[in-house]
């Protein structure tokens, strides 16, 4: 069984942990390892060991790995800060409803 | 909880599964009332199926309504080989609103990002799983996945390969499907203002497909 995987905005996933991206490329999915650099509210940076190949604003879905639980999220590629290091932003989550 | 009785559904086609069993099968419900209710086997497997079972065995109810599901446990009473038909308790049924948009029924492919342990090294990584919808609204849709277990509450990327492009979602597991093996019911919980319109227009197609289909059906009787 999958480990327990839930969103929990702003917290969680400290620095070193392991992140996985998931990015749509020319209509094909695309995972990427990175690692959490740090991370302050909504905002992720992550290395990689080689620069990503997004422009800014593409959408991605983020899955940090953090021991027992595992988070997942949808954010928006906002900056380069460095070489390898990316900045996202996290998305927010529509309205709770019954779907 | 809502609650609602096995009358409603009279006339109505049931679907009745064993516990731990994945064959579902289909009776029409016959009458009910005070403590006993009847359903009529709709085809030969589903009267072979009531004719081996024990009085005291434990079967599964759903039901569609127009705005959700109903589902209950029934407990057999005996079979009447005579009038074959299947005598059963009367309980209330649970009542459920999945989701309150409209839904289409749709096969469309899904990725779904999981935490995988497992096979990666080092562990902390993720592999996508190919499913493939079973329905699909602008809230959620129903994703059959075989050979992953979901748990309620859990939430997981998916890739939704529309006709027009695939779109990036969070989706939140409500749960099984209460009567489909490895079909999970899920809740749209991120997804872009610009793949909303993505979705949209994908119902409308899939919608615009099934009235076609059907009227191709009707001309050519």
């Amino acid at each position: 069984m999958t480990p327990e995987v839930r969103l929990a905005s702003g917290s969680s996933g400290s620095s070193g942990s392991s992140v996985t991206l998931i990015a749509l490329v020319d209509g094909a999915s695309q995972l990427h390892a990175a690692t959490l650099v740090h991370r302050d509210q909504a905002l992720l940076h992550i290395s990689t060991l080689e620069p990503l190949p997004l422009t800014v604003g593409s959408v991605v879905g983020v899955m940090t790995h953090g021991g027992e639980t595992t988070e997942v999220s949808l954010a928006l590629v906002s900056d380069s800060v460095g070489p390898a290091v990316t900045e996202l932003r996290m998305i927010g989550a529509r309205r709770a409803g019954p779907g | 909880m809502d609650r609602r009785e096995i009358y409603s559904l009279t006339g109505s086609i049931v679907r009745i599964a064993a516990p731990d069993d994945g064959a579902v099968l289909l009776f029409s419900v016959e009458s009910a009332a005070d403590t006993s209710a009847v359903l009529r086997p709709c085809n030969r497997e589903s009267r072979d199926f009531a004719a081996g079972l024990e009085p005291g065995a434990s079967l599964q109810l759903t039901a569609g309504a127009s705005d959700g599901v109903l589902h209950g446990r029934l407990r057999v009473t005996r079979w009447s080989a005579g009038q074959r038909m299947l005598v059963v308790d009367n309980p209330s049924l649970e009542f459920t609103q999945r989701r309150e948009a409209y839904r289409v029924p749709a096969t469309v492919a899904v990725d779904v990002l999981v935490a995988d342990d497992e096979t990666t090294d080092p562990p902390g990584g993720a592999r996508l799983v190919r499913g493939t919808t079973r329905d699909l609204s602008q809230g959620g849709c129903a994703i059959a996945l075989p050979g992953v277990a979901l748990v309620r509450g859990q939430l997981l990327v998916i890739v939704l390969h529309t006709e027009r492009q695939p779109i990036l979602l969070v989706v939140e597991v409500l749960g099984p499907q209460p009567d489909v093996r490895h079909t999970y019911r899920t809740r749209f919980h991120q997804v872009t203002p610009f793949d909303q319109t993505v979705l949209a227009a994908e119902l409308r197609r899939l919608e615009v497909a099934k009235v076609s289909t059907g009227r191709n059906m009707v001309a050519s009787r």
